[in-house]
C-alpha cells in the first residue's frame, strides 16, 4: 500500500491542510490589524505633535520678515517621540528644524496640508510625513512638515512576521504528529482486522478477530466480521461434510462393483455364476441410482422449493401412505393405525406428491425401527391455524444426543443398523426440506425404551 | 497361506473371501475391529487384510494393537479414502502396505504375493526346493522338466512346506496355514493331500522331496540325509 493511500495519512493531511489555511488567514488578519493599528498610532502621534508645534512656534515679525522661534524645552517631548519637524515659510524655505530634521534633507514631494504621505527619509529609512499650515488667527505664515521614522515599526512587524513564520510550521508539525498518533491509535484495530482477514481462506475459517475490548464503530465492525466468519465456517463445514458423505456413499457401491467385475473376469466361470454376479452388481447400480436421485431431490428443493401449489387434504394423503405400507407392516406384525378428526378441515396448500413423500418417509422409518408386535400410529390434529401430523412408533427409541441431528443429511443414529436396512440417512433430511418448503416444521421426540414421535406441523389453508 | 480379512461391509468381505479362496488362500473374516486380536491369537495368520473404517475399533488402532502384542505378520490396509494422512497413519501404525478402494481382485492378490515374498528368502514369485519349482503367481509346479497342475488345497499345502524348506512342520502348523476356522482339526484329510502331492512330485524320482517324520509331521527338503 502506498503511503498516500493510507487512511491515517490522508486524515492527517486533510486536517493539517485545513489547519494551515486557518492559521494563514489568522496570521494575515493579525498582521493587517497590527499594521493598521500602528499606522493609525503614528498618524495620531504626528497629528498631535503638529498641534503642539503649532502652539509652540512663535512667529515674530521683524521688518516684514517673519522670525520663527521655537523654545527647545517645548519640543523635548516631541523629540522624545522620534518626531522631526521642518518649518517652512510661505515661500517654502526651511526656516527652522526640530530634532533629526536638521540632518535630513526635506523630502521632495510633500503632502498637501492636513494630509499624510509616505516617504523615504534616507536610502534605507521609510518615514511618514504630515503637513500642516502654520496659522495664527486667519493668517498663515508657513508650513509645518512633521516626519517620523517607520524603522521601529518595521522592525516590530518584521519580528512579528518572523515569529509567525517560525511558529506556524512548528504548530502544523506538532499538530500533524499529534494527529498521526491519534489516527494510529484509532486505526490500529483496523490493521489487526486486516491482518486476520488476510489470513482467512476457505481452507481455514477458524480464525477470529476477537476485538472484544472495544464497543466503538471498529469494535462493532470486528464483531460483525467474526459473526460472518462463524456463519461461513459452519456453512463450509456442512458442505465439506456433505461432500465427504456423498463420496463415501458412492464409493462403497463403486468399490463393490469394481471388485465384483474384476472377480468375474479373473477366471473362467459358469454362465449361472456370472448371471448371479451381474444381478448383484445391478443391485449396487440401483442403490447408487437411488442415492443420486435423493440427492437431486434435496438439491432441487434447496434451489426452488416446491413447484405446484394446490389444496391438499392431508388426511387423504396419509390414508394413501397407510395403504401403501399396510402390507409391509403386517409382514412385520406391526399394528399400523390412523387417528383423524371427523368433519374437520385438514386442507393445506402444497404439493400432493411432496406431502406423500414426507409421510411415506416417516412411516417407512417408523416401521423400520419398530420391533415385531409393536405399533405405528398416525394422529392428525387440527390446532388453531395449524395441522399437526404425529407419527408415533413403539420401540427402543432414540437417544437424546441424536435428536438434534436427525434431520441432517447422512446422519444415522445407528450406523450398523442403517446398513442392514439399506438407508442412506437422507429420508428425514428430505422430509424436513419438503416440510419447510410448505412453510411447516418437523420435530422429533423420543422416550427411550418406550416410543418415538415425529411431528409435522403445517399451516392450515384458510 | 492363511489370511484374516477384517472388513465390516459384509458384501465386500464376501467378495474378497471369494477372490482369495479362488486364489488358494485359507480365509477367515471378522467384521469388528475389537475382535481382531483374539482371532490373531487363535490361529497363525500369514497376512492380515485390514479395512481402515471399522466399527468397534478403527484399522489404525487395530494395527497398533497387533504390533504392540508382538504380531509381526504382514498387514495390508484397505482404505476407502485416498487421503495422504490415512496412508501415512496406516503405514506408521505398523502396516506393511495399503490398497485404496476400489481395487481389482488381481491387484489385491498380487500385493499379497509381494508381501509373502518379502517375508521369505526368495525375492521372485517362484519357490524352489531342489529341482522342484513352484510359481506362486500361476499356481503351477515343475519338477525338473516335468510341469504339473495342482488343485487349490494341494497348492496351499505345497506352498506352506516350500516356504519352510528343510524345516519340520507339525500337522497343526500345516493346518493353521492351509485351512480356515471351518476346518476340523484332527482330520485325516491332510494325509490324503500329502499322498496326492507325493504322487505328483516324487513318483518316478529317486530322491523323495516330501518326507514324513512319524508322529511329528512333514518336511520338504532337497537333502535326503536330513531324514
Amino acid at each position: 500500500m502506498k503511503l498516500l493511500n493510507k487512511l491515517r495519512v490522508q486524515l492527517v493531511l486533510w486536517t493539517v491542510t485545513l489547519e494551515a489555511i486557518l492559521l494563514l488567514v489568522f496570521a494575515l488578519i493579525l498582521v493587517f490589524a497590527l499594521q493598521n493599528s500602528l499606522s493609525q498610532q503614528i498618524d495620531e502621534t504626528l497629528r498631535l505633535s503638529a498641534a503642539q508645534m503649532n502652539a509652540v512656534v512663535d512667529v515674530a515679525l521683524d521688518n516684514g520678515v517673519s522670525r520663527y522661534e521655537i523654545p527647545a524645552e517645548d519640543t523635548a517631548a516631541l523629540r522624545g517621540r522620534g518626531v522631526m519637524v521642518w518649518i517652512l515659510d510661505p515661500s517654502g524655505t526651511i526656516v527652522a528644524t526640530v530634532g533629526e530634521a536638521a540632518d535630513i534633507p526635506l523630502p521632495v514631494s510633500l503632502p498637501l496640508p492636513g494630509t499624510f504621505a509616505d516617504t523615504l527619509l534616507s536610502d534605507d529609512q521609510a518615514g511618514r510625513l504630515f503637513a500642516l499650515p502654520l496659522q495664527e488667527g486667519n493668517r498663515a505664515f508657513g508650513t509645518l512638515v512633521l516626519a517620523t521614522s517607520l524603522r521601529s515599526v518595521q522592525t516590530f512587524m518584521r519580528d512579528v512576521l518572523l515569529s509567525l513564520a517560525i511558529a506556524l510550521p512548528l504548530v502544523l508539525m506538532l499538530s500533524a504528529a499529534g494527529g498521526l498518533f491519534l489516527a494510529n491509535r484509532a486505526l490500529s484495530p483496523v490493521a489487526s482486522i486486516t491482518a486476520t482477514v488476510r489470513h482467512i481462506s476457505a481452507d481455514d475459517l477458524s480464525q477470529r478477530i476477537h476485538l472484544n475490548t472495544q464497543d466503538d464503530e471498529i469494535g462493532q465492525l470486528a464483531n460483525t466480521f467474526d459473526a460472518m466468519l462463524e456463519r461461513l465456517q459452519n456453512a463450509f463445514q456442512r458442505e465439506r461434510q456433505l461432500t465427504s458423505d456423498v463420496s463415501h456413499e458412492l464409493r462403497t457401491p463403486l468399490g463393490l462393483l469394481k471388485t465384483q467385475l474384476s472377480l468375474a473376469r479373473s477366471r473362467p466361470r459358469e454362465a449361472a455364476e456370472l448371471l448371479q454376479m451381474m444381478r448383484d452388481m445391478e443391485d449396487d447400480v440401483d442403490r447408487m441410482t437411488r442415492l443420486v436421485e435423493q440427492l437431486l431431490t434435496l438439491a432441487r428443493l434447496e434451489q426452488r422449493g416446491i413447484q405446484h401449489q394446490a389444496d391438499v387434504d392431508v388426511s387423504l394423503v396419509v390414508e394413501a401412505v397407510i395403504s401403501q405400507f399396510q402390507g409391509q407392516a403386517t409382514a412385520h406384525r406391526i399394528n399400523l393405525t390412523l387417528t383423524c378428526p371427523q368433519q374437520v378441515n385438514v386442507t393445506v396448500k402444497g404439493e400432493t406428491e411432496a406431502l406423500f413423500q414426507v409421510f411415506a418417509n416417516l412411516v417407512e422409518n417408523a416401521i423400520k425401527y419398530t420391533e415385531p408386535d409393536g405399533f405405528v400410529g398416525i394422529e392428525i390434529v387440527r390446532l388453531w391455524d395449524e395441522i399437526s401430523v404425529a407419527v408415533i412408533n413403539s420401540g427402543e427409541g432414540i437417544a437424546p444426543e441424536h435428536l438434534p441431528h436427525l434431520f441432517e443429511r447422512f446422519y444415522r443414529a445407528d450406523s450398523a443398523r442403517a446398513r442392514q436396512t439399506g438407508g442412506f440417512g437422507l429420508g428425514l433430511a428430505i422430509a424436513n426440506a419438503l416440510v419447510q418448503s410448505h412453510h411447516g416444521s418437523i420435530t422429533a421426540a423420543s422416550q427411550p425404551g418406550h416410543q418415538t414421535t415425529f411431528t409435522v406441523t403445517l399451516p392450515v389453508n384458510t | 497361506m492363511r489370511v484374516l480379512i477384517v472388513e465390516d461391509e459384509p458384501r465386500m468381505a464376501a467378495l474378497i473371501r471369494q477372490g482369495l479362496e479362488e486364489d488358494s488362500y485359507a480365509v477367515d473374516v471378522v467384521a469388528d475391529g475389537s475382535e481382531v486380536l483374539s482371532w490373531a491369537e487363535s490361529a497363525d495368520y500369514d497376512i492380515i487384510l485390514l479395512d481402515i473404517m471399522l466399527p468397534g475399533m478403527d484399522g489404525i488402532a487395530v494395527c497398533r494393537q497387533l504390533r504392540a502384542h508382538g504380531y509381526i505378520m504382514p498387514i495390508l490396509m484397505l482404505t476407502a479414502r485416498d487421503a495422504l494422512t490415512d496412508k501415512v497413519q496406516g503405514l506408521d501404525s505398523g502396516a506393511d502396505d495399503y490398497l485404496v478402494k476400489p481395487f481389482a481382485i488381481e491387484e489385491l492378490t498380487a500385493r499379497l504375493r509381494a508381501l509373502a515374498r518379502r517375508e521369505g528368502p526368495s525375492k521372485t514369485v517362484k519357490l524352489q526346493v531342489g529341482d522342484l519349482v513352484l510359481d506362486t503367481a500361476t499356481k503351477r509346479a515343475r519338477r525338473g522338466s516335468l510341469a504339473f497342475d495342482l488343485t487349490g488345497k494341494e497348492y496351499m499345502l505345497l506352498e506352506t512346506l516350500m516356504r519352510h524348506p528343510g524345516q519340520l512342520l507339525s500337522r497343526d502348523q500345516i493346518i493353521e496355514h492351509v485351512w480356515n476356522m471351518d476346518f476340523e482339526s484332527g482330520s485325516k484329510l491332510i494325509e490324503v493331500y500329502i499322498h496326492a502331492l507325493r504322487k505328483k512330485i516324487d513318483e518316478g524320482h529317486d530322491h523323495r522331496l516330501i518326507q514324513t517324520v512319524r508322529g511329528l509331521g512333514y518336511r520338504i527338503s532337497a537333502d535326503e540325509t536330513a531324514e
